[in-house]
């Protein structure tokens, strides 16, 4: 019995540890967006914020406003790089849109566990 | 006395990277929530069952059953993470590795439950038998080469690739941590092969050197992925103190695609 109030008592003691490390530690975003964003700027020619800030509007525009850009996983990216981000590059008259969108998925696929590492 | 002394040591070590992986693995389960990163969820089982089965061992013979059981898994757990984390929708050796993973570890099992064998053994081993250590030794060996060398040349090789990218070094020390780590820590298995299977026991003679440096490896693992997983603020900010942190301007949907069509016809023009 004591045996198991002992390690009871460890597991709260572990607990309690991690929750504070997570509390000190707080949140750092540097999401995989400045990767293929600086990607696609370097593609199409215009400066890296345009180009993030291109590829978040499509992010917005594929999940809606209320979907935090942190929470997207790598489903999601490839989703918005199909549908919303290839449209407006052709909206924006790029003229090879298909093969830029292709490289950001290859790049995307290549880089996938920043997705991970970059949110723990 | 120096033999009791040499005990306490062990099980201090053992205590130290025990609470130093269910740290780790309390640490991410509250990460898990918080982030939805759900392919971490293997990794979390890894150090939970790595740590629990030793504690299960030590607690109650009886739950001799229990640890065999757990001892399969944590390897498997590993090369998952692997996969979902590294080569999620890209080509990979994963089928492979799982499928003779769940085979070696399934013989691992049955050899295990019916001789009891161990490293270093328990007990004098018939000649006869023998095969069924250098079968424990195998799957150990194997158990290693699929999933820690793996996630360790995995990590180490991304690490290359990131190196001169303009990435948080804090991020990259974390590959880093983790590719080394399990590299060096794969090593350990060719330890095993030194312990002689007929002295019997962890504290005799040499078993119990090579149990050290084998528990050695294992802190020092530990401790790499206590570091690359729960990186101190004060140690993220040290590594970013050379980092250029761009900051983001938010723009409107018109004001944005302004912006971005002014910009492609300067380039044009």
């Amino acid at each position: 019995m004591d045996r198991y109030i002992n390690s009871r008592e460890t597991f709260k003691f572990i607990f309690f540890i991690s929750y504070l490390i997570i509390l000190i530690n707080s949140e750092d975003d540097m999401p995989i967006i400045y990767y293929l964003g600086d990607l696609l700027s370097e593609k199409i020619g215009i400066s890296a914020s345009a180009s993030r800030g291109l590829i978040k509007l499509s992010i917005k525009e594929e999940f809606g406003p209320f979907k935090p850009i942190s929470d997207i996983g790598i489903r999601e990216y490839q989703d918005t790089f199909n549908n919303s981000l290839k449209k407006r590059l052709q909206d924006l008259k790029i003229s090879n849109s298909e093969e830029i969108v292709n490289l950001l998925l290859k790049e995307l696929i290549t880089h996938q566990s920043l997705i991970t590492m970059e949110k723990i | 006395m120096l033999i009791q002394i040499i005990v306490v040591i062990n099980y201090s070590l053992q205590g130290v990277w025990i609470v130093l992986q269910l740290i780790v693995a309390t640490f991410l389960s509250i990460k898990v929530i918080k982030t939805k990163r759900y392919n971490i969820i293997p990794l979390i089982l890894f150090f939970f069952i790595s740590s629990l089965r030793i504690i299960s061992f030590f607690m109650s013979p009886s739950f001799l059953i229990i640890f065999l059981i757990m001892v399969q898994f944590p390897n498997i757990l590993l090369v998952i993470f692997t996969k979902l984390t590294f080569f999620k929708h890209k080509k990979s050796p994963f089928k492979v590795f799982l499928i003779i993973l769940i085979i070696v570890r399934f013989f691992d099992f049955i050899i295990r439950i019916n001789f009891q064998i161990s490293i270093p053994m328990t007990y004098y081993l018939e000649e006869s038998n023998l095969i069924f250590y250098y079968y424990i030794l195998f799957s150990i060996t194997i158990s290693f080469l699929l999933s820690h060398l793996w996630l360790g040349i995995t990590a180490l090789r991304y690490y290359k690739i990131i190196k001169s990218s303009n990435i948080e070094p804090w991020i990259k020390l974390r590959y880093g941590l983790i590719g080394w780590g399990s590299f060096i820590y794969t090593f350990s298995i060719f330890l095993y092969y030194l312990i002689p299977y007929d002295i019997i026991g962890l504290f005799a003679f040499p078993n119990i050197v090579y149990g050290y440096i084998i528990l050695g490896f294992t802190v020092c693992y530990s401790l790499s992925m206590y570091f690359a997983w729960i990186m101190p603020k004060c140690l993220k900010n040290r590594l970013n103190k050379d980092f250029q942190v761009i900051e983001e301007k938010e723009y409107e949907e018109d004001e944005l695609l302004e912006i971005v069509k002014k910009e492609l016809s300067e380039r044009n023009s």
